[in-house]
């Protein structure tokens, strides 16, 4: 990012190379909606180059980075006055094979766990999302969020019940595991 | 009050995160609350069952957008920098639509074009009623292409890569067009055009002779990031011819280790 801002944009390539798929993710998990994300992906490195200045030799450029891309995410919200995203989506069907039960079923159970996450408020999916998709360490995501890692800690925790508990509601209150686990008892 | 202190790290014991010691108050309490070790079991298989959700990667296009979006940024510092300071002493012209005048010269002489002789033709029309007005779109689109071929053969890199977004734009390319974005994609020393022309080309890919082009293409190509892109073409056009050039790729040990990991994902994808 340094040599981005010294003016070698050929090294915004890299930074694209490097990150967009990450980015991807974190856009799509929140938006749902494939061509929004892929604007929004493109919007976060043209924001790198017009806002290269505010980049400070010791910063954490992840940091920086999905900073930005929040803020992308919030200015497409309040352009586009849809908070929770209830547009075109996404999720692609990568094969029309029949499947074998088994792959049916772990599929099944990650598309409720999909409709789970959606089903959390906003701002504790985004928690998650940065914790567990973006690989994003606590000391980064307290320093997103301008609060302490104690108080990220408390946030994550509710977030991570409340998923736990909107999943075990869809699925009759049985995981994927304790049905396996009931399976080989049976 | 401890359950609730202790359970608030559950989400760092199970990624990972805690020190040793924070780990081992952790382990004591669990052992002492049958509460607490039953929540925590939930909240690992949930963290656990969320590690499996394989996220959806973005299109090749995206990757070709953000390439010419990048040279169109380019470009317009460098004639930024270069002009701009002189034209505003000079007239005060800060005005940005002027300033995207000054940029977009051959677009603008070309929409222009286009735009005389579609007026042309409109006032003909008029004129002489009964003229077919399918023939007059045919030389419209015959314009289009000509406009479009001439930028291809411009030599910067920034025409050109106006030349094949306006190529995106022709319902039926002529051979010429496609000979040219061919051209571009396997000699263009630029590495953004001739992904751009990648994108352009996945467009017109339902022509049988472009997809074993674009294999040929793929066996020649030697940077990275347009093999990928080809790849990605590839795999999602289900081209089977593509495998071997795959396969090759990903023994050569001259491939650079992302394509040889992305070829042999494209085999995957073909097989």
């Amino acid at each position: 990012m340094l040599s981005v801002r010294e003016g070698d944009t050929d090294k915004l390539g890299v930074l694209f190379e490097r990150y967009h798929k990450n980015l991807y993710a974190f856009f799509l998990f929140q938006t749902r909606n494939v061509h929004v994300s892929e604007d929004l992906v493109q919007e976060v490195f043209f924001r790198m180059l017009k806002y290269c200045h505010t980049y400070r030799d010791k910063s954490e450029f992840r940091t920086w980075m999905f900073a930005i891309a929040r803020n992308a995410r919030i200015d497409h919200y309040k352009k586009h006055a849809i908070e929770n995203g209830h547009t075109v989506i996404t999720e692609s069907i990568e094969s029309s094979d029949p499947a074998p039960d088994i792959v049916m079923e772990r599929e099944n159970d990650r598309a409720v766990l999909k409709k789970a996450l959606y089903m959390l408020s906003h701002d504790k999916r985004e928690l998650i999302i940065m914790a567990r998709f973006n690989n994003l360490r606590y000391h980064e995501i307290a320093a997103l969020l301008g609060c302490s890692e104690g108080a990220l800690k408390v946030r994550m925790y509710r977030a991570m019940k409340e998923l736990t508990e909107i999943y075990k509601r869809l699925t009759g209150g049985n995981c994927h595991e304790m049905r396996k686990n009931q399976d080989i008892v049976s | 009050m401890k359950c609730e202190r202790i359970r608030t790290s559950f989400p760092e014991y199970i990624g990972g995160s805690l020190n040793p010691e924070e780990r081992r108050c952790i382990e004591k309490h669990l052992s002492e609350c049958e509460k607490c070790a039953k929540e925590l079991a939930s909240m690992s298989e949930m963290w656990a069952e969320l590690g499996r959700i394989t996220p959806e990667e973005p299109s090749p296009s995206l990757r070709t957008a953000f390439y010419e979006k990048l040279e169109t940024w380019r470009a317009h510092t460098v004639d930024e920098s270069l002009a701009e300071p002189v034209r505003l002493k000079r007239s005060g012209m800060s005005n940005p639509f002027i300033r995207l005048l000054a940029v977009s010269r051959p677009v603008l002489a070309a929409a222009c074009l286009i735009l005389g002789v579609a007026a042309g033709m409109g006032i003909e029309r008029s004129a002489t009623p009964r003229r077919d007005v399918a023939e007059l779109r045919k030389e419209v689109t015959e314009l289009h292409g000509m406009v479009t071929a001439s930028l291809l053969n411009q030599s910067s890199a920034i025409e050109r890569l106006k030349g094949i977004a306006l190529s995106r734009q022709l319902k039926e390319p002529g051979d010429e067009v496609l000979s040219l974005l061919l051209l571009k994609l396997n000699s263009d020393s630029n590495v953004n055009v001739r992904l751009a022309a990648v994108g352009a080309l996945s467009g017109m890919s339902d022509l049988p002779w472009i997809r074993a082009e674009l294999v040929a293409s793929l066996s020649r190509e030697t940077s990275p990031l347009v093999q990928i892109a080809l790849i990605d073409l590839l795999a999602g056009l289900r081209e089977t011819r593509a495998v071997e050039v795959m396969r090759a790729l990903s023994l050569d040990t001259a491939t650079n280790e992302t394509v040889k990991k992305h070829a042999r994902w494209g085999i995957q994808q073909l097989l």
